[in-house]
Formats: structure tokens, sequence, C-alpha cells
């Protein structure tokens, strides 16, 4: 559950595909979605290329200064 | 009129369809969207799980770089509606707050705006400063005869920033009624959960049982077709559904669409404009009669 709380990722955008992945892996839970995920990926909505935000290199400043601020 | 638009990240993601929609059915209205680049993920799944401060300021951000433009914001995200909206109150009643967000964004080079920046969603302001009557003279084709049921989701009237009390929730409604289509009640289940984030949900079963209601209310009604305003609960029903046939013995095939999407089925914009085809549960069959160009997938 750790990287649901740290989102938004580096790149600005949440990305579905990479959160399944990364912040809920449970091999159970993984093998259920796996046709849920390929009807996605058929229909185009798992892009595999990450939105990525212009500026994103904001959002590491802010949790940065917010690290400061909370020491 | 002019709004400032930002894609959010599930209609830049997993709900496509939703931006594209939403760009089509604007232009179509002469609503002047002006993009917001750069904007982040509004927060929301920091919202009450992370500090405050930091969701607070990943809000602030957008709401700093939407000021720029002038214009109120529109969105077609429940989700970005009321976790911007929730910023907008919080750091205009909470000064230490409002001080420690305005240094963070400082480090940044950006000001949070003094009286916050209007967030609309496009629902209100399609009742608003649309009006159903301008709706209703850019339909080209009437849905007679569809029966749609109205689906808002349970953000959009949720922490008291929603646009309207849940007991009268009735632009949907309207809506529906100026492009010509049957509006189908669904009294118990309009505003009912659907699950939130549609790939992570940590709820399943509870999520499912919810959907599970909206749709047998949906089916039991005589609705041929629910329409969502927000593409979360656009997206929960319609990628869901294969899986509650499985799991309960159903078997329900009701299309769900984007507010966006059926708007634009109306005006005679084309499937491939609106991205009918993303739509995991085919509309292509029910709407055949009212599509200008029926290509079946």
């Amino acid at each position: 559950m750790k990287q649901r709380m740290s989102s938004p990722p580096g790149g600005g955008m949440i990305r579905e595909a990479m959160l399944v992945m990364g912040g809920y892996f449970n091999p159970f839970r993984v093998w259920g979605i796996i046709p849920l995920w390929i009807k996605l990926f058929v229909h185009r909505r798992l892009p595999l290329i990450p939105t990525r935000i212009e500026g994103r290199e904001e959002i590491g400043a802010i949790r940065a200064r917010i690290k400061e601020m909370e020491g | 009129m002019s709004y400032s638009y930002s894609p959010t990240c599930y209609s830049s993601g997993i709900a496509s369809h939703c931006g594209t929609s939403t760009r089509a059915v604007a232009k179509a209205l002469g609503m002047e969207f002006t993009e917001v680049e750069g904007c982040n993920c509004c927060g929301s799944p920091l919202y009450g799980k992370a500090s405050d401060l930091e969701a607070l300021c990943f809000a602030a951000r957008n709401l700093a770089l939407i000021q720029r433009s002038g214009n109120d914001m529109v969105t077609s995200c429940s989700f970005c509606y009321i976790t911007l909206n929730w910023a907008n109150a919080t750091l205009s009643r909470d000064e230490e707050l409002r001080g420690k967000v305005s240094e963070v964004l400082s480090a940044i080079n950006l000001d949070y705006p003094e009286d916050g920046v209007r967030v609309r969603h496009l629902l209100e302001v399609l009742i608003n400063d649309t009006t159903c009557d301008t709706v209703s003279t850019v339909v080209k084709r009437r849905l007679k005869g569809l029966r749609i049921a109205p689906y808002y989701g349970p953000h959009i009237t949720s922490l008291g920033y929603g646009f309207d009390a849940p007991e009268s929730l009735i632009f949907l409604d309207q809506v529906i009624e100026a492009l010509g289509g049957e509006v189908v009640p669904l009294p118990k289940s309009k505003t009912q959960w659907c699950g939130d984030s549609p790939l992570l949900t940590c709820e399943e079963e509870r999520a499912l049982t919810s959907m599970l209601k909206v749709l047998e209310e949906a089916e039991t009604n005589g609705a041929q077709v629910i329409v969502a305003p927000c593409p979360l609960a656009q997206t929960n029903l319609d990628i869901y559904q294969p899986r509650i046939n499985g799991i309960y013995g159903k078997g329900f095939h009701l299309p769900v669409l984007l507010l966006t999407q059926i708007m634009g089925v109306a005006f005679g914009i084309s499937p491939s404009s609106l991205d009918l085809d993303k739509n995991v549960v085919s509309p292509y069959k029910t709407l055949s009669p009212y599509l200008s160009t029926w290509d079946e997938r």
C-alpha cells in the first residue's frame, strides 16, 4: 500500500498499471486481475508509455520540502 | 465561454475516452477550453491517507497553475472536483495550513492563489452556463426511445463540496431529457459507491457487491444504457461487469457510457471521436439506431 500512498509518482500522474505491479503485489489478486488487465489492454486503456507532466521535477521538490518541514 | 481544463490521471490513462469525448462535446457546444499544461494528480489518492499537508500541496500546485489562465476550472472527474474544492475550502479557513502550503509552493516558484480558484464540474457547467436549451439545439439525432439510467457515482456529492443535495440530484436527468432520452431513475443506487480506483480497490468484494446493486436496479427498471458523469464511476461499472457476471452468475450486458459519450452520440459526433470502442461492454448494438456511422467492433 505504500506505493498507493506516495502517489502521485515522479511522472506526476497516477499510472494504474504500475500501481498494480508495485503497490498491490499479491500473487492471488494479480492472478484474478489478469483477464481484466488483458481486456483493458485490448481496448487501449492501459497505455504502456506513462503520462509525464511538464515540470515533474517539482513533484520531488514538493515532497523534499515537506519532509524538511516535518522533520 | 472560456474555461481552464486539465486532463486528469484517468482521462489521460485508463479512461482516456473521457478526455477525448469531453473535448469533442465541448467543441460542439462552443465551449472554449484552455488546456493547462503541467497539472499533476490532484492528490485524491493521498486524501485521508497521507498527511493533509502533502495532499493539499499537490492540489494547491494545480490550483496555482490554473489561476494563471484566469478562468474557472472545469473538470469531468468527480474525484478531482471534490479534492480541489476540498483544498480550496481547507486553505481558505485554515491560515496556518495555508502558510505552510505557500511555503512549500514557494520552493517551486508558485503562489497559492489567495482567493482560491473556482473549480467546477462539467455537469454543473452544462446546466448553469451552457443550459439544457443550448444542449437541445445542438442535438442532431434525438435519443428518442433510448432508456437511460443516470448514475451519478458516489463522489460528486460527497464531503459537502458537491453541487447538489444527494436527495435532489437531477442535473444528469435534465441533460438526458435535453438529448431526447428517456430517464430510467435509480432511486436506490444513483450515488452508490463504485469502488474508487478501478484496479486498486482495497475492498474488491464490497466494491463488486455495491456495483451489483446499481446494475440490478438499472436492469430491473428497464434501462438499456447507464450514463455516468465521472470517469471513475463509468470505468468501474464498465470494466467490472464481466467479472460481476462471473462471480454472481449474472448475465448483464448493460453498456455504461460517459455523459460526454452519450451527448456526442446525440450531437452526431463520430463514434471514433468519442472512443466508443474503448468501452469494455460494447455499446454499438444498443446505440446503432442513433449512431451516424455504425462500425461494429
